[in-house]
């Protein structure tokens, strides 16, 4: 699979609901002009790339579990030991757009670093679900089954989990590399493993002790969506 | 003042090469810095942040505002820095060390700065001692740190520690902010102050100074 800029850039409503403006909100001129050229400008400085490779549960376990930082109790432990394949992935659409957003700010452009900044965030989560589409065509998953990514840092599964996933992938193949703190640079990348079984290995309580500090239960859309 | 009201006007309409245009009239027309920014680009920018906190107009409007109010305060800056009237307050900006996520702290840092306060930037993943350091050289008035990540969440705390240390009279103030962070975190890592968006932060630095 190729990634291709054209088929992961967000809508402009993408983009408005992620910045907090609601459906029936009138968005003036200046802001739907500023949007195209945030748009223009990433289309020409997106450098989307990513790295997948299929491993066996066993391996994973391995990698799950390295750092020994993990939550205790977690979804995801469950979650793979039940899975019927898995890949590990690493997405970014490259560091020339995040100099581009500086330059924009430099320049009194807010408006459009801010239309850039939100349309790579977006860019990279929806090439997270591109991977997820390719994996699941590739793998033949079935109507009661379904293919879906998760992410170190997410549910339980501490940051450090990077590590391992940069020790297989390589990622800076691609340009990418984890900084001591466990981050990724350029930042608007994002690694994790895919996971294929049966839908209902995907459903969990979220009632963790970390579920307390979550901000966005981006589990129960997720859930909801399985569900229908 | 008509022409300070027209700038408000325009400054809430986001209409940045406007406001230029007048801030510079009324530069030339003898309006002393301190009045164009007090009855002009504040009371413009101040009329923003009420309508964004009642939900009237959102985030891309409050940057479109704010890309006017710096056009004009632009010009007025070094007749300001002539005169030698105070600005609002500096504040030392940044997300804390093992954290990318950047897009909160800087829509804080665009608001302040169009409040009219001096912001340094420091970036983001930036070193505890980076914070402190600069606080203090640049006799900054708050520190705002701002983390997305609970495994960061806990450096604030560090560096809350290491200015209290560094700063026993307690003249530089802390703010905190991220999406996990709450009121009850920022009292237990002994933070003077809590913001839940850029708006508020506002309120929250105002009452800190
Ligand atoms: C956009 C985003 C990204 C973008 C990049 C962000 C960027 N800086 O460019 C991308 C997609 C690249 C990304 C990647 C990752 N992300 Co991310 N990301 C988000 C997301 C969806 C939104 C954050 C955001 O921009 N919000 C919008 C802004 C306006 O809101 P805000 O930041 O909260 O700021 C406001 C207030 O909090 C406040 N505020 C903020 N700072 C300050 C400071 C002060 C002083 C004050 C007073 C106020 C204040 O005012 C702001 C303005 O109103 C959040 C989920 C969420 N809903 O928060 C996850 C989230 C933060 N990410 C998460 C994770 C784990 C990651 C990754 C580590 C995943 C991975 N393994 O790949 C990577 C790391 C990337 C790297 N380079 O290493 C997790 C963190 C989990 C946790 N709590 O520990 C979250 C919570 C998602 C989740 N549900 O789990 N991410
Ligand atoms: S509530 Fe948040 S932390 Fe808990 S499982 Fe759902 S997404 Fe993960």
């Amino acid at each position: 699979m190729e990634l291709i800029t054209s088929q992961i850039v967000p809508s402009f409503s993408d983009v408005l609901r992620r910045q907090g403006v609601p459906e029936q909100a009138t968005i003036k001129e200046a802001i739907r002009l500023d949007f195209y050229s945030a748009l223009e400008i990433f289309q020409s400085s997106a450098k989307p790339q990513y790295l997948a490779e299929e491993i066996s549960k066993e391996i994973f376990d391995e990698i799950f579990n390295a750092s020994g930082l993990n939550e205790e109790e977690n979804p995801l432990q469950s979650i793979y030991s039940a899975a019927d394949q898995i890949a590990l992935f690493v997405i970014t659409v490259g560091g020339v757009v995040t100099e581009k957003i500086k330059e924009c700010m430099t320049k009194n452009e807010i408006v459009i670093a801010s239309m850039m900044d939100t349309i790579a965030s977006l860019a990279v989560e929806n090439s997270v679900g591109l991977l997820e589409d390719y994996f699941a065509e590739k793998w033949n998953s079935r109507e009661e089954e379904t293919v879906l990514g998760y992410s170190p840092g997410y549910c339980g599964w501490h940051l450090a989990g990077q590590t391992e996933i940069f020790r297989i992938l390589k990622p800076e193949k691609i340009d990418v590399h984890l900084s001591d703190s466990f981050l990724m640079e350029p930042i608007k990348s994002v690694s994790g493993v895919i996971i294929k079984g049966p839908k209902e290995i995907h459903l969990f309580r979220n009632n963790f002790q970390f579920c307390s500090t979550c901000v966005d239960h981006t589990c129960v859309s997720r859930m909801k969506n399985l569900k229908k | 003042m008509e022409l300070l009201n027209q700038i408000s006007e325009y400054l809430q309409q986001g209409d940045d090469e406007k406001v230029f245009e007048l801030t510079g009239i009324a530069i030339k027309e003898g309006i002393s810095p301190k009045e164009i920014l007090d009855d002009g680009l504040l009371a413009g920018i101040g009329i923003i942040g009420k309508q964004f906190k009642n939900h009237e107009i959102f985030l891309p409007d409050v940057l479109l505002a704010a890309k006017a109010m710096q056009a004009g305060l632009n010009q007025i800056k070094p007749l300001l820095e002539r005169d030698k009237i105070p600005g609002m307050g500096k504040i030392v900006l940044g997300t804390v060390k093992g954290d990318v996520h950047d897009i909160g702290k800087n829509l804080v840092g665009i608001m302040l700065k169009g409040a009219g306060y001096d912001v340094i930037d420091l970036g983001k993943d930036v070193a505890s001692e980076q914070f402190v350091e600069t606080a203090i050289i640049e006799k900054a008035n708050v520190v705002g740190l701002s983390a997305l990540l609970t495994t960061t969440m806990p450096v604030m705390k560090e560096i809350i520690s290491m200015l209290k240390e560094k700063d026993p009279e307690g003249n530089i103030k802390t703010i905190i902010g991220g999406a996990p962070v709450t009121k009850n975190i920022a009292d237990e890592y002994g933070a003077d102050a809590y913001a839940f968006d850029a708006a508020n932060a506002i309120d929250q630095i105002k009452l800190l100074i």
